[in-house]
């Protein structure tokens, strides 16, 4: 008996290495996984690239390219395939579809209906009246800040998934005054899950935090115990030992780095020239290349380490730490997930024509040549 | 009988459209004889969103395709959109595609399926009752009729053996009329399953004809509601339609006057549409509507055009028939020595 019923909406995207697909439901309150380990193993590597892909997605689903939103993607660890999680509609009428881009660049949409799901509900979730607050940065709210403010707190329970040695960790937020949490849970599912509060050290804004979720987070080895690397946003890297992750425990990150401003998007583990990078992109600024290497020892810093006040991007301190190089990236990616050994598969904003395309770059150069015009597209003249 | 022209709308509709958003699309392929959905699938029958720069977008809508009865039917994955355009493409037997637009939904929203009336509608009906008529207001899945119609007596119990089963279903050309024959075996009188199972209906006794609400129309949205009629068993109807001294109550001139013919007994509301006829001393036929009274007993007439003195004449097919199936010239039930009339129709004269 499937629960695919049960599904509200699709949001954040993660695979176990075996193919379970773990998926965040905001609405119903729920993390599904959906079996999908039956996929064969990729016989070569392949390119990933859809143009104008929320119109494509639109004509199979039947509607039109605004009523597609497409909230985030992941690829199969196995076959190489990307799944991406859609909202098709809008309001009260939007439903959840997830659609599979396959090694020949065609679109399946996935009849969740036929696949093996289960589920763990979350527990103390922030009550769907509670909104974002209203604030701007002119003299009067736009249209858009204002609609951001309408938004249900409830939207943040499912920020960023990782999943670690048979266990899902979870960051958002939940419905307490200091609500920025993680949760920790067996996978396959028990329904028992643990819940942390999170407080960090906020170099920006020189305070100490516990409400803002993580954006994005891995979990590796670093000075030999499991930690999560989490990014915040304006934008703090932090460090959490693993065993700190405790039901009720208050656990202090060690805040080791800023990238400046802005919000970070998603953070991809890879390998270059055989070093282990983290690829960190953001909503408002290049993606960042951080060696892993400079984790290791990285020094912990406090409102003690700096002078008193905000610091934002100009300030002569940003960015702070061993938060390695801006890189020069093709248009905007909204999403991004390691595609094979030296790829990465991108859903980018093309910054001419504004098109929503999935796209397929090199590691170690991300970058697509419809994006410049530079001195070798001129021919020489005979 | 089904009428010829009823038969012909059956077997030449091959596509029917979607009228609500979660409506599926539904081809005829019984010309076709490999009916694998795997083979025939999209080739046959895809959905797309019509665009307005091209035809249509390139890649197709996703949904199931399965075979149901002699349709090959798609149910895309999401709802369709109302006031959105979408195209069908079909193959045709040259190989060629056809392509169809079609919207769902337009502005007024679509009337949900239900049963409109049944016939006859009298609550008293006799035991040797022939038939009942169901209108409903859209097309019905067909080759259902028996799993969603039951008839109940006052104890509750259902019998599965009242009525009798075709291969095809006896339904109106516009898919919204059934005609439903009582198994003829339980009226007649000695006849085998008469004498096993007795008569469907006893005089004197109640009963209850109850229509599922999980019947659906063609375009898969349920009656949802279960439609009751209830009735009471009177004398079975014996003897022959006395038209002998025919009551008719007569016209003004110059009125649009509704002409009564009343009969001794509930007559059948369907024939009296095509069996009776009113002609002037010309021989012209006087253009109006034919329908039967509330009681039933009645059959009326009601002009297109203004009465005019004259000589009239009501000519009554000899097919003419009361409920029972019991015609002008012989009874459904009879004896097989009975010496019955040779008529092809009785014609009665009034005058204006």
């Amino acid at each position: 008996m499937t629960i695919s019923n049960q599904i509200k909406s699709l949001g954040v995207l993660t695979f176990n290495d075996e193919g379970v697909l773990f998926v965040g439901d905001n609405i119903s309150g729920n993390i599904f996984a959906i079996n999908l380990t039956n996929e064969s193993k990729r016989a070569s590597t392949f390119e990933i690239n859809v143009y104008d892909i929320d119109a494509q997605i639109a004509a199979i689903l039947g509607t039109t390219q605004g009523n597609v939103q497409l909230n985030d993607l992941a690829v199969h660890p196995k076959s190489g395939e990307v799944y991406l999680s859609v909202t098709r509609g809008h309001g009260t009428a939007a439903l959840p579809a997830l659609v599979k881009v396959d090694a020949n660049n065609q679109l399946h949409n996935i009849d969740l209906s036929t696949l093996e799901i289960t589920a763990q509900t979350l527990h103390n979730l922030p009550d769907k009246d509670r909104r974002v607050a209203l604030r701007g940065t002119g003299s009067a709210p736009t249209k858009k800040e204002i609609a951001k403010s309408k938004r249900s707190l409830r939207t943040l329970s499912i920020v960023s998934m990782e999943y670690h040695k048979g266990e899902l960790f979870v960051a958002g937020i939940n419905n307490e005054e200091f609500c920025s949490v993680l949760r920790r849970m067996a996978y396959p599912f028990t329904g028992e899950e643990s819940i942390s509060n999170i407080e960090m050290y906020h170099i920006v804004h020189d305070k100490y935090e516990s409400r803002a979720p993580i954006r994005s987070m891995v979990v590796k080895e670093i000075d030999g115990i499991d930690q999560m690397v989490a990014a915040y946003t304006c934008s703090p890297m932090v460090l959490i030992p693993l065993s700190e992750l405790k039901d009720n425990a208050n656990v202090k990150a060690k805040t080791i780095g800023d990238m400046g401003n802005g919000q970070p998007i998603d953070m991809v583990p890879f390998e270059l020239n055989g070093e282990e990078m983290l690829f960190v992109t953001n909503n408002s600024r290049s993606p960042l290349v951080i060696p892993v290497s400079g984790l290791h020892n990285a020094k912990v810093v406090t409102d003690k380490d700096f002078e008193r006040g905000a610091k934002v991007d100009l300030h002569p301190l940003m960015p702070f730490g061993p938060m390695g190089k801006a890189i020069m990236f093709s248009g905007a990616s909204l999403r991004i997930d390691l595609l094979n050994e030296k790829q990465f598969v991108s859903l980018n904003r093309d910054t001419e024509t504004g098109s929503l395309d999935l796209e397929t770059v090199f590691t170690s150069y991300p970058f697509k040549m419809h994006n410049i015009i530079g001195n070798w597209d001129i021919p020489v003249k005979n | 009988m089904i009428a010829r022209s009823e038969i012909l709308s059956q077997t030449t509709s091959t596509l029917i459209l979607p009228k609500t958003i979660n409506g599926k699309v539904q081809l005829d392929i019984s010309t076709i004889s490999n009916r694998n959905t795997e083979k025939l699938g999209s080739d046959y029958l895809s959905v797309f969103v019509k665009n307005t720069k091209e035809e249509y977008v390139s890649n197709a809508i996703q949904g199931r395709y399965t075979v149901e009865n002699d349709y090959l039917v798609f149910t895309p994955y999401f709802p369709f959109e109302k006031g959105m355009t979408y195209v069908v493409r079909t193959k045709k037997s040259d190989g060629n595609y056809s392509y169809q637009a079609f919207q769902v939904g337009k502005k007024e929203a679509v009337e949900k399926a239900k049963v409109v009336s049944i016939y006859p509608l009298a609550n008293e009906l006799p035991e040797n009752l022939l038939r009942f008529y169901f209108y409903f207001n859209t097309p019905m899945k067909k080759g259902q009729a028996l799993k969603h119609i039951q008839l109940i007596d006052a104890e509750g119990n259902v019998d599965n053996h009242a009525f009798m089963e075709f291969k095809q279903e006896l339904w109106s050309a516009d898919g919204q009329r059934l005609t439903l024959l009582f198994d003829p075996g339980r009226i007649k009188r000695g006849v085998s399953t008469n004498m096993e199972l007795g008569p469907a209906l006893l005089e004197g006794k109640r009963y209850k004809l109850v229509i599922l609400g999980t019947w659906q129309d063609v375009y898969g949205q349920e009656l949802s509601i279960n439609t009751t009629k209830e009735f009471t068993v009177v004398k079975a109807y014996r003897q022959h339609i006395k038209v002998d001294n025919l009551q008719i109550e007569q016209p003004k001139a110059n009125s649009y006057d509704t002409l009564n013919v009343y009969f001794d007994r509930i007559i059948d509301h369907a024939l009296v549409q095509s069996m009776i006829s009113i002609e002037d001393e010309n021989k012209n036929l006087i253009v109006g509507h034919w329908q039967t009274s509330t009681n039933e007993k009645t059959v009326q007439f009601i002009p297109e055009n203004p009465w005019q003195n004259g000589i009239y004449q009501i000519i009554l097919d000899s097919r003419f028939e009361d409920v029972a199936g019991n015609n002008l010239n012989n009874l459904l039930d009879q004896k097989t020595d009975a010496k019955n009339s040779n008529l092809p129709q009785i014609v009665r004269l009034f005058t204006i």
